[in-house]
């Protein structure tokens, strides 16, 4: 199986000199094609961070991350825009999708940066709509729709450049447990049917418990890392909370 | 403890204040400059008539700029409250710190004294150079010798700061009023609330779009086809024309997403779709400002263009209007007569003539009308109230050859027909080389001319035609009737060298209205008398004047209309902000997003110059045949002024816009 993403012995330092906060100390982990794989911790436990600087917004101060083979950490800023938009799809908590597009225009915006022909454009959108059941809200613009369907909305759009990797933060965040759970659905779709890669960060376990591997991460460190195996979802999410009673802290999160 | 705060904030966010600066310093700067005109005087050598007109021409400025000081006061007081409202969330956090809105206030009313200090210091310094190339420019104007030190303009400078001071006065008092208004809640959540995009039906666009052409046109048509001179078609031109163009940009968005939409290779073309929507999206807000923006810019354009236009027409039309150093005129030829009789004798004469204009009521200029198409257009009650001027050949010919130039030579039966009027021309030519057959005190002759020059008969201020032939025939001597009366007399005079004209002038004026005292005329009755000199410096006054109320009020407009653009981009930009955010993450590439900021500024700025440059060409255009009675007009080099003038500071405008848009993307947003 190939390994879509390689993190090697990153560290992220944030202030300068005698006031140093270690906001991602020395993590190194791996995810391989076809895999969901999701990252949890506390607030302040460097998770955003972590998923910042995968996603390249951020930079890494030492360690290196290769995605598809390729070393981002030494990539030019504006290789680093293509590199993005080619390579990574994003879902965010508050869905990120703009207000004056209509959903259809939403997904097709992700295209049309990659230069995308026309046709080619309406046929994809077409596809992903179907999978993820939005064709109905196509026409729609954001504050006509519902939270679930913003989101979806907002996968399709990340999954729309068939990227190597899914980034999704807080996905479930901002919705109502319904929703999230047909969101949650979609996503296990798209990762068994599609194959698509997805790297999840998420500090509520229900939301995790539908991931394959989950790495724990606690002061920047990574803490534990637990993989489903065969077991059932509930299974799963039992063993997710005792991690999580472990880590001491958030519990308020937990279903 | 708050001036310093105060100081602080202008420090720190002197970007954010750039155009409000900017702004501020323009304003005072043109404000200085054209009320400096008085001092002005003190290094030109003007003689006594030209430092009239100067001193004319400052009482002018001074009531332009009561004028012009109240629309400064909306475009600062609009600036202002741009400036406030980017800071909510900072006086949101003074007032959870616990600073009564007094104190806050009492912060902006020293950020304001402070701006304003020195803005008005920025702006006399500026007005001071610039008002000594003003000083160069009138020099030039009025072809004098500059006796060149630094003015430097006390009145003006008070004025200045005067009017200013009043302006920042009423900022203070808004921005009171406006703090006070405010409640913490909003402050603090400003920016939190996410406005609705109201969505309009596209068709509808089309369909409004399509009645503002409609009513665009009709204003067009209505103001090309009857002018614009009288109440009866203005009113009708200025309502369709504005409601035109207030429906014009309400829709033009909608049109144009609809219409680019239409084309998918178009519309799904990088961050094409993006840019459209966002203009759609504002354009609820924006429509009106876009009209006042594209009016404001009409406005600047038509004083631009028009007091350029004139300067240079007067200038041009002088040389044909003043051939002779003296010209009386009167249509009591017994008055002209004497006159001559009475300066027999005066040595101070070089050479002179008189010509006499005879009227025959049979002949009026609805007979031409068979060989004239464009005639046909005119008012025939007008026309038929007109009749020709006719001349006879021996005096017409002495005026040429007393002017340089060749005499004329007819056979019995031929006229030769010509105008003093460039506006005629275009009914006159089509009548030469048909041989039209006139009848003339009852004998016939034939218009055998086919071409002629364009010449007065005397010296007389542009404009005022009283030795002007509006149709006028020159015929054989023996036609006229030996007992037909001249309806018009002139007389020419060119005196020796080093004669004064003034004073000459002035006593043939005298003994003018002494000899008309002595007789009690019935009926209209004109004496007219005028010199090369004064006809000369009457044309640079005049142009003067046009060409200063004309930069004056187009600057002001220009920089108006730019500062409201400028600041609504960078609210927007605001409002963006997140926007902009989004498609960072998703991928779009600086050059792309900046690409789709210069887009998106580059169609608010040029949509309203576009349509105010249309309006502006047809506009000039019917306000031009109006000016073409001053003579013949050179719209080339004052349009190319006006663009230049229109590339400098709405360009710079637009550059500052663009920067401040990416500035304020840039920015983090907590």
């Amino acid at each position: 199986m190939n390994t879509i993403l390689d993190v090697k012995a990153i560290e992220k330092y944030y202030g300068s000199k005698g006031n140093i906060t270690k906001a991602v100390d020395n993590i190194s982990f791996q995810v391989n094609e076809g895999e969901f794989v999701g990252v949890m911790g506390p607030s302040g436990s460097g998770k955003t961070t972590l998923l910042n600087v995968i996603s390249t917004i951020d930079h890494v101060t030492s360690g290196h991350i290769l995605i598809n083979g390729r070393d981002i950490t030494t990539l030019k800023k504006n290789s680093l825009s293509r590199f993005r938009r080619e390579e990574l799809g994003f879902i965010f908590q508050d869905f990120n999708l703009l207000d004056t597009l209509t959903a259809y225009e939403n997904i097709a915006l992700a295209l049309t940066i990659q230069k995308v022909k026309p046709n080619e454009i309406d046929k994809r959108i077409k596809a992903v709509a179907a999978k993820l059941e939005i064709n109905d809200v196509l026409q729609k613009y954001p504050y006509q729709m519902s939270g679930g369907q913003k989101q979806r909305v907002a996968s399709a759009r990340a999954l729309i450049t068939n990227p190597s990797l899914i980034l999704a933060d807080e996905p479930t965040g901002a919705l109502d447990s319904k929703s999230s759970r047909m969101l949650l659905e979609s996503m296990e779709k798209l990762n068994t049917e599609m194959n698509a890669t997805i790297m999840m960060v998420t500090h509520d376990a229900f939301t995790a418990s539908y991931a394959h591997r989950i790495l724990f991460i606690k002061d920047g460190k990574i803490f534990n890392e637990i993989v489903r195996g065969n077991s059932s979802r509930k299974e799963f999410f039992n063993k997710i909370i005792e991690v999580v009673t472990l880590l001491g802290g958030d519990t308020s999160h937990v279903l | 403890m708050y001036f310093k705060l105060a100081l602080k904030n202008v420090k720190k966010s002197y970007k954010d204040f750039l155009i409000y600066f900017l702004t501020l310093a323009f304003s005072v700067c043109l404000f200085y400059t054209f009320n400096s005109f008085q001092a002005q005087q003190a290094v030109l050598n003007l003689n006594k008539a030209q430092s009239q007109i100067v001193d004319s021409i400052s009482v002018i400025m001074g009531l332009l700029s009561n004028f012009v000081s109240v629309v400064l006061a909306f475009l600062i007081l609009y600036a202002n409250s741009f400036l406030i409202k980017r800071r909510k969330r900072e006086f949101g956090l003074y007032m959870l710190l616990g600073m009564p809105k007094q104190q806050i206030s009492k912060v902006l009313v020293y950020e304001t004294l402070l701006i304003g200090l020195i803005s008005l210091i920025a702006g006399i310094a500026l007005g001071l150079l610039i008002s000594q190339l003003l000083t160069v420019l009138t020099a030039s104007m009025f072809t004098v010798t500059l006796n060149y030190h630094f003015v430097f303009s006390f009145d003006s400078t008070f004025i200045t700061i005067f009017a200013f001071a009043v302006i920042f006065f009423i900022v203070m008092i808004f921005n009171a009023f406006i703090i006070n208004r405010y409640k913490l809640i909003d402050l603090i959540t400003a920016g939190h609330r996410n406005e609705k995009p109201r969505v309009r039906n596209l068709w509808l666009s089309v369909l409004i779009f399509l009645v503002s052409l409609a009513l665009l046109g009709y204003a067009y048509y209505t103001a090309i086809d009857k002018g614009m001179m009288f109440v009866e078609t203005l009113t009708p031109i200025i309502l369709a024309g504005s409601i035109g163009t207030v429906l014009f940009f309400l829709s033009l968005s909608g049109f144009l997403l609809k219409f680019i939409q239409t084309s998918k290779r178009l519309y799904y073309r990088k961050l094409n779709m993006f840019v459209l929507r966002q203009i759609n999206s504002k354009i609820n807000s924006n429509f009106l400002s876009m009209s006042v923006v594209c009016i404001m810019l009409l406005l600047s354009i038509g004083a631009l263009s028009t007091g350029i236009t004139l300067r240079n027409t007067i200038n041009d039309s002088t040389e044909v209007t003043i051939p002779f150093n003296y010209t009386g005129v009167s249509n009591h030829h017994e008055i002209i007569t004497e006159l001559v009789q009475y300066a027999k004798d005066d040595s101070r004469i070089k050479n002179q003539m008189v010509i006499n204009s005879y009227q025959d009521k049979d002949l009026t200029a609805d007979l031409l009308v068979p060989y004239s198409k464009p005639m046909r257009k005119l008012d025939p009650k007008n026309i038929k109230n007109t009749p020709l001027d006719i001349y006879k050949l021996s005096e017409f010919n002495r005026k040429r050859e007393l002017t340089g130039k060749p005499k004329l030579s007819l056979k019995a039966n031929e006229a030769y027909m010509f105008t003093s009027l460039d506006s005629l021309t275009e009914y006159v030519d089509p009548i030469l080389g048909k041989n039209a057959v006139l009848k003339l005190y009852g004998k016939e002759i034939t218009v055998t001319n086919k071409a002629y020059e364009l010449e007065q008969l005397g010296t007389a201020q542009a404009g005022y035609n009283v030795t002007s032939a509006s149709i006028g025939l020159v015929v054989d001597d023996a036609y006229i009737p030996n007992n037909a009366l001249p309806a018009s007399s002139i007389w020419n005079v060119n005196l020796n060298k080093g004669v004064s004209e003034k004073k000459f002038q002035s006593e043939m004026s005298d003994k003018m209205f002494e000899l008309q005292g002595q007789k009690a005329y019935m009926g209209h009755s004109y004496l007219a008398n005028e010199t090369r000199s004064g006809v000369l410096e009457n044309a640079v006054g005049t142009s003067v004047m046009f060409t200063y109320v004309g930069l004056y009020l187009g600057i002001v407009f220009l920089v108006a209309s730019a500062v409201i653009l400028a600041l609504q981009q960078l609210s927007e930009a605001e409002d963006s902000h997140h926007r902009y955010q989004i498609l960072k993450k998703i991928g779009a590439e600086k050059r792309m997003l900046n690409q789709s900021v210069l887009m998106q500024i580059g169609i608010y700025f040029i949509m309203p110059l576009g349509l105010a440059i249309v309006h502006s060409f047809i506009g000039i255009k019917v306000v031009n045949s109006v000016l073409i009675l001053f003579g013949k007009l050179d719209i080339m080099s004052s349009s190319l002024f006006t663009a230049l003038l229109i590339l400098i500071f709405y360009g710079s405008y637009f550059l500052l816009t663009y920067f401040g848009y990416n500035r304020i993307l840039q920015q983090e947003k907590a």
